[in-house]
């Protein structure tokens, strides 16, 4: 019996660790330059990760996976530190909420949730590095780069989603 | 749900909060883009980031050698080519050893180096969201790289460092406006300031303003660095000169230069952690400007060429 007890601890810190494994991995993906280029444009992996381990983990751990993604986000951005972590954290925490109340675990919702949540993060990185600065040709800018991003961003978690499911069942018992 | 609004775990989110709240209020509030859990995150994370960037070389390496085979012989045909016409020009040595006496002073970048205590870097982050192709690099406080550090490549100026942290340090590059410099063309002396302007840096370009009307910059013309402003060392390539247009107001003219570094696909840098400052413009084209003046070979109102005042970085 006690066996089991620290067997089934040690799975569950396994699939904790897991987590921010992947992380660390997607934070590898989004900084650099070469892998999964299509024309100048990269996928941001870290958010997308969150989002998706999010509709799968409940709400404390999913904010604290966010928080930590979006540090991660923070360092590897010329942006101001905490801006990325405080979105991740309000999107992982409105996802796995939704998650558990109302929507069911699939594929093609997990795709719509992550496209609102990263029209909302990069809108408000647009407003504050873009708009308040009145930089000319934004909305090109906007259009041509930022829209891409976040379809090829939608796209890369459908490979992330089996990836978080597997995890998932790390140290969970069957019913 | 409605526990776990009252839980102690929902106050300790919360804390969670208003703590990233009070990190981003205080970079903000310091001048800082970072904040010290940023800091201790980036460090212990750096050898993924070499770990990428091995696998991403490993990679594009393959690529070249499969897919893209047929561009790297193409290339290899051009560079033959390139190289034999290259070969005939030489024939006339004399006139060519001239020349290149004359222009070694400016921009001879093997001489300038020798005097520069430089550190080599990898590129091992960028983010997809960056518009002006900042970077970070694999050294930081540890080498001896500090903030305003100047970053170049063989092909020339790359940017200046803008934040630094124990093992890795940004770079901006020099398409960012933020970025700035104290450039002169070659051939003619006209003395400008290089910066980033954000609808050139689509193009990868960048923008050299306040020359005079008079000035006779042509395209093909090479822009080095004054040394003016202090931070941008003497004699540094920047690029050449794309093209000549006036300004708005219409009583000036600036140059938009195509950057000799190609800072989308740069891998590796070096940083120039000390120099001995030298301004190679100041002095002598003053002189030779005054030498020439009295001799009425040029227009008065060319002599002073100066960069307006508060607008050197």
């Amino acid at each position: 019996m006690t066996h089991d007890i620290n067997r089934r601890r040690l799975l569950v810190t396994a699939r904790w660790l897991c987590y921010a494994l992947l992380l660390a991995v997607c934070y590898m993906l989004q900084t650099n330059r070469v892998l999964f280029d299509l024309g100048g444009i990269r996928p941001l992996w870290l958010p997308a990760a969150c989002l998706v381990l999010a509709m799968w983990e409940d709400a404390f751990p999913s904010v604290l996976y966010g928080m930590f993604a979006g540090l991660l986000w923070d360092v590897s951005s010329n942006r101001l530190a905490g801006f990325f972590a405080i979105c991740m954290m309000v999107c992982c925490f409105f996802c796995s909420s939704i998650t558990q109340l109302v929507l069911r675990r699939t594929v093609f919702n997990t795709c719509m949730l992550t496209l609102g949540c990263l029209f909302l993060v990069t809108g408000l990185d647009f407003l504050f590095s873009y708009v308040l600065f009145s930089l000319p040709q934004s909305g090109i800018y906007y259009v041509g780069t930022l829209i891409p991003t976040i379809v090829y961003t939608v796209v890369a978690c459908v490979p992330l989603y089996p990836l978080c499911s597997l995890m998932h069942r790390i140290g969970r018992t069957e019913n | 749900m409605k526990n776990f609004f009252t839980s102690v775990k929902f106050k300790v989110l919360v804390f969670l909060l208003v703590l990233m709240a009070g990190f981003l209020a205080y970079a903000g509030a310091n001048g800082r883009w970072s904040a010290a859990p940023q800091e201790l995150l980036a460090t212990a994370l750096v050898p993924f980031q070499r770990l990428g960037r091995m696998i991403s070389g490993g990679i594009e390496a393959m690529y070249e050698r499969t897919v893209a085979i047929d561009e790297v012989l193409a290339e290899n045909e051009a560079l033959k080519e390139e190289l034999n016409r290259l070969r005939r020009e030489m024939v006339d040595y004399d006139d060519m050893k001239a020349e290149n006496e004359l222009f070694r002073a400016y921009y001879n970048i093997r001489d300038t180096y020798s005097d520069y205590e430089l550190v080599t870097a990898f590129v091992i982050g960028r983010d997809p969201l960056e518009k002006y192709y900042s970077f970070t690099i694999d050294r930081g406080s540890r080498d001896g790289v500090a903030v305003d550090d100047v970053v170049i490549s063989p092909e020339g100026v790359v940017g200046r460092v803008a934040s630094v942290s124990y093992n890795y340090a940004e770079v901006l590059t020099l398409l960012d406006p933020a970025v700035s410099m104290g450039a002169a063309v070659g051939r003619t002396r006209d003395i400008g300031l290089a910066e980033g302007e954000s609808m050139l840096a689509q193009e990868t370009r960048l923008k050299m303003s306040y020359l005079p009307r008079e000035a006779r910059v042509a395209a093909g013309d090479l822009v080095v660095t004054t040394g003016l402003g202090g931070v941008f060392p003497s004699g540094l390539v920047v690029g050449t000169v794309e093209d000549m247009l006036p300004e708005s107001s219409g009583k000036s003219m600036y140059a938009v230069i195509n950057p000799a570094a190609d800072v989308r696909t740069i891998t590796s840098v070096f940083i120039i952690t000390d120099y001995e400052p030298d301004t190679v413009f100041s002095a002598s084209a003053a002189e030779d400007t005054a030498a020439e003046e009295s001799a009425g070979t040029v227009p008065e109102d060319t002599a002073q060429q100066t960069v307006p005042a508060g607008e050197e970085e």
